[in-house]
């Protein structure tokens, strides 16, 4: 079996291809255009879900918190010593954090302690971490750096409840791998912390259970609901769950409205396909009649349409790669976080798989590629003897 | 049947849009034969069959009745993966229009009946620009066709139909677009082609194609039959 | 539960290789009834064209049936992070009764969808077509299949729940549990790397020979070990060649191979044993077709050309599976 032909046939169509330029050249411009908008829907989602696990790494495995009218409420630091009685666990901790908003950058920022786990894995850039008995310092994430023009030693200001204001030094300035998680971090030592929110005494924001067995963590949480019905247990898992389905169910539902352009698009590759021009037709008789075989057109046009939507492909790919990555998915990123203003400014982490690639093939060229097969078999049984005639 | 027969038809009859109200009868019923080495013509009216005939010996369509065979094979009822392969083993056509690919250059026009074949690129071009140079074409061969004098044009065609190294030469009034010099050009070509083993078969009206001394066989037609079946010299 | 990325992309792309395939066996139903080779009316003309049509389907079918059988496995592995106690794509497909019978019919799409074109490749080798008959009703075979592969597949995501908890590849296929998964996986690892090696030789032997001779006992030979093969080699994955890949003693999973931790050799790996299994079974299944007159010398030079890709095909995967065993420390001795 040879593949000369094969090749042969190739190189005419692309031959073929550069003869008529400019009307392929402007259907490669639509098609990557929309390989592109779809790409960059699919490169942005799996780059949060990554994201998402790059940061939940850090979360631990089972959180309790403490419900009080269906909403989350601060949890007296006493009920440690019930959960801890529970076969399994290794140890529960008392985690003191909460949101500050702040009305000069209309932003959330979030205040933790130092130790807790948030603030373990992430790099410094610069500086040290305060402890937890230190009082007047801070450790500050690098949006938070940015938008307040603050460097190290240089006063963070922050209102607590009662409206006074509060300063604090800065002695270190976070880098992370992925930006998303310190982004928007203040770390302030425990006391510090109290005073900022206000909390009483003996009160946290929530305890993190230490448990023996990973996998036993979802019968340790039931146990714990049963006995403190009005806790809230939290494992890992299900918020991994819930973050994944939502990045995934909210780009599903932009690839649904999107649908509607992929179809459009199908009916364009179906008309130009199928508005078969005298010339090509005239091209095509004189072929069959020179002793090419239907099945030689056919694969002509199986070669066209290769390579118009993998040249349209890697455009569309590397331009959606360069608007996520690069341009921080300048385009929807509005859409798709929302509710920050710092966040517009972070930069994701490059990523891309297989799974994507055969996820945009399935969205994209196999709709284009199935949208040409009649028109190209119509193309294909052109009589040659009607060509002979002029 | 002479032992050196290579195109016979017998009662070949090729309906166009049969059972329709524009239902054509364009041949009707035509026997003959050609031999190896023949320069035939298939001379006739406009509207008289010739150009239909002349597709059917090329195999480029089936008749609606009687048989074709090509080299002792049987065409008249073979699937048309098999037509094409007969059409590019054994013929080489010239077409009335020419049919030049415009777009493309000479060199690429002349190679276009072997590229599904296995012949390689390189070795394809060698033996088109071989072909070319043969019929003084080398000066052309990167040209685009489109800007071709009707001589070059021609010679052009020429050297496509000869790629294949094909046993039969068909050509379709080949002369209807030229001047009386390049006429007589083309009939000294394909005299230099019949010398050397190529049946020759030219549909045509124009006199100064068949009254050529050089034609060996005459068929008549008119309405789609066989007029007159001629042989000379 | 449908608005996932990956599902819209099996929805739309197999969703469009069961299309193909369904308007394939329409005019293939169409050819059946008025093909007659012999007359050469209009209307045989234009079956005729038809039949570039559905050849042309089918085999664009086949290519999108590839990337979907790979989409659904990414898919299915995607889900493990919605799944409880899933781990991999075993974990998920195993989240319901729909996941492993959906890929069960979509490589029996694959396999099917090939031998057709494989069929439709010698036939138009013969003037006469002699196999049109068989050809445009084997498309009726492939079409209960292609329709399952894509109704289980969307049965499968749309009854996925996320609080049931699903047993992963650490369980299917772990030594201690039931069901056929596990059972695969408990396989004694010594005998199955015999039982792998016999298969193996057989395939050789036959091969070899079929692919020299061409003739009709090592054909069939080759068609019987290869398809013995194929079940024995994705046992062998499961129970041990993929145990070396992932250097662990007890990841019994077949799919994790083709993630990028593993430098994709799961690609390689099953493209080598399904081609090669595929040819070696194509050899002796067409051994009938020889006592057709205007087939008799096509069907034997053909034979011995799948004989050797299947031997050669197979080769290499072996080749492939034992290269980790050979080059790392791991080892399965004592498992
Ligand atoms: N595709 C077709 N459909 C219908 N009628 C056709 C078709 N092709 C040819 N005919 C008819 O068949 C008859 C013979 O046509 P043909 O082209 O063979 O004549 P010709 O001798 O080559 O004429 P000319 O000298 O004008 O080229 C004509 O009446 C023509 O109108
Ligand atoms: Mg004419």
């Amino acid at each position: 079996m040879s593949l000369t032909k094969h090749i042969n046939i190739l190189d005419y169509t692309l031959l073929s291809l550069l003869r008529r330029k400019f009307r392929n050249a402007g259907i490669i411009l639509v098609f990557s255009l929309v390989i592109c908008i779809t790409g960059s829907v699919l490169l942005l989602t799996y780059a949060f879900k990554r994201e998402a696990v790059l940061v939940l790494g850090n979360v631990p495995e089972l959180i309790v918190q403490k419900m009080t009218a269906g909403r989350h409420e601060l949890i007296p630091v006493s009920l440690g010593e019930e959960i801890s009685r529970i076969p399994g666990v290794s140890g529960v901790e008392p985690r003191y954090w909460g949101y500050y908003f702040d009305s000069f950058t209309k932003a959330n920022y979030t205040v933790v302690t130092p130790g807790g786990r948030l603030s373990e894995g992430n790099k410094l850039l610069q500086g040290r971490l305060p402890s937890a008995e230190e009082k007047g310092v801070a450790a500050i994430g690098g949006g938070i750096a940015r938008t307040r023009f603050l460097g190290i030693d240089d006063d963070l200001a922050l209102f607590s409840p009662d409206g006074k204001l509060r300063n604090f030094r800065v002695v270190g300035i976070f880098q992370a791998p992925s930006e998303l998680l310190t982004f928007d971090l203040i770390v302030i030592g425990k006391g510090d912390l109290q005073e900022l929110f206000s909390l009483p005494p003996g009160i946290a924001t929530d305890l993190v259970v230490g448990v023996r067995n990973e996998t036993e963590a979802p019968v340790i949480a039931r146990k714990i609901r049963e006995r403190i019905p009005d806790s809230r247990p939290i494992l890992r898992r299900e918020i991994i769950r819930t973050y994944d389905a939502v990045f995934s169910w909210r780009s599903g539902l932009i690839l649904t409205l999107f649908a509607g352009a992929l179809a459009a698009f199908a009916i364009l590759a179906w008309d130009k396909a199928t508005g078969l021009s005298a010339d090509e037709r005239r091209e095509i008789g004189i072929l069959k009649a020179l002793g090419w075989e239907t099945s030689d057109i056919l694969e002509m046009k199986f070669w066209e349409g290769v390579a118009i939507s993998l040249t349209s492909f890697f455009l569309g790919i590397l331009a959606a790669y360069a608007h996520i990555f690069f341009f921080d998915a300048a385009l929807f990123a509005p859409a798709l976080k929302g509710w920050s203003v710092i966040y517009p400014r972070f930069h994701l982490v490059p990523f891309i798989d297989p799974y994507q690639i055969a996820t945009l093939l399935s969205l994209t060229v196999i709709p284009y590629i199935a949208s040409t097969i009649i028109p190209s078999w119509k193309a294909a049984v052109t009589d040659p003897d009607e060509v002979v005639r002029g | 049947m002479p032992a050196d027969t290579i195109i016979s038809t017998s009662g070949v009859t090729k309906y166009f849009n049969r059972g329709r109200p524009n239902e054509v009868l364009a041949v009707n019923g035509v026997t003959f034969a050609i031999r190896k080495g023949d320069f035939s013509v298939l001379k006739g009216p406009s509207g008289s069959g010739k150009t239909t005939l002349l597709s059917l010996i090329g195999c480029m369509t089936r008749p609606t009745a009687g048989s074709v065979v090509v080299a002792g094979r049987d065409a008249s009822h073979l699937p048309e993966r098999f037509l094409a392969e007969i059409r590019r083993k054994t013929f080489g056509f010239i077409f009335q229009q020419f049919h030049l690919i415009p777009g493309m250059s000479v060199l690429q026009n002349v190679m276009i009946p072997l590229y599904p074949t296995d012949s390689t690129l390189p070795d394809l071009k060698r033996r088109a620009a071989a072909l070319l140079d043969s019929l003084d074409m080398s000066k052309r061969a990167a040209f685009p066709v489109q800007g071709l004098s009707g001589g070059e044009q021609q010679r052009t065609a020429i050297a496509r139909a000869l790629i294949n190294d094909p046993d039969i030469i068909l050509a379709d009034e080949p002369t209807a677009h030229l001047d009386t010099a390049l006429s007589k050009d083309f009939m000294e070509i394909m005299k230099g082609f019949r010398d050397k083993g190529k049946t020759i078969v030219i549909a045509s009206h124009d006199p100064l194609v068949f009254e050529d001394p050089a034609v060996g066989l005459i068929v008549g037609m008119r309405d789609g039959s066989l007029t007159e079946l001629k042989r000379r010299g | 539960m449908l608005l996932h990325p990956g599902i819209i992309g099996l929805i739309i792309g197999s969703g469009l290789t069961l299309l193909l395939l369904f308007s394939s066996a329409l005019l293939g139903m169409q050819i059946l009834r008025k093909w007659d080779i012999t007359s050469s009316s209009e209307l045989q003309l234009s079956l005729e064209r038809k039949t570039y049509l559905v050849s042309t389907l089918v085999q664009y079918a086949l290519l999108f049936q590839v990337i979907s059988a790979f989409l659904f496995i990414y898919t299915a592995d995607d889900m493990h992070n919605l799944l409880v106690g899933a781990m991999c794509a075993t974990g998920s497909l195993n989240a319901n009764p729909y996941g492993f019978p959906a890929l069960y019919a979509q490589i029996v799409t694959l396999f099917l969808a090939a031998a057709w074109i494989s069929l439709n490749r010698i036939d138009n080798r013969a003037e006469d077509y002699p196999l049109t008959r068989k050809k445009y009703s084997l498309l009726f075979l492939i079409l209960p299949a292609v329709t399952a592969g894509y109704v289980l597949q969307l049965t499968y995501f749309g009854s996925i729940d996320p609080d049931v908890i699903t047993s992963c590849c650490g369980v299917l296929f772990s030594e201690g549990g039931a069901g056929l998964g596990s059972s695969l996986s408990s396989l004694p690892v010594r005998k199955t790397e015999i039982v792998f090696g016999l298969l193996y030789l057989l395939v050789i032997v036959s091969g070899l020979l079929a692919a020299r001779s061409g003739r009709r006992p090592f054909t069939l030979l080759l068609s019987a070990s290869s398809a013995l093969f194929f079940f024995g080699a994705i046992a062998s994955v499961i129970t041990f060649i993929s145990l070396y890949f992932y250097q662990m003693p007890s990841h019994h999973c077949p799919f994790d191979i083709l993630q990028s931790g593993y430098y994709y050799v799961g690609y390689p790996l099953y493209a080598t044993l399904f081609a090669g299994s595929f040819f070696g079974v194509m050899t002796g299944a067409v051994e009938p077709f020889r006592k057709i007159p205007s087939l008799a010398a096509v069907i034997p030079a053909v034979q011995r050309r799948w004989a050797l890709t299947a031997t050669v095909a197979i080769t290499l995967f072996v080749i492939l599976s034992i290269v980790p065993m050979v080059f790392t420390p791991f080892t399965l001795e004592g498992y």
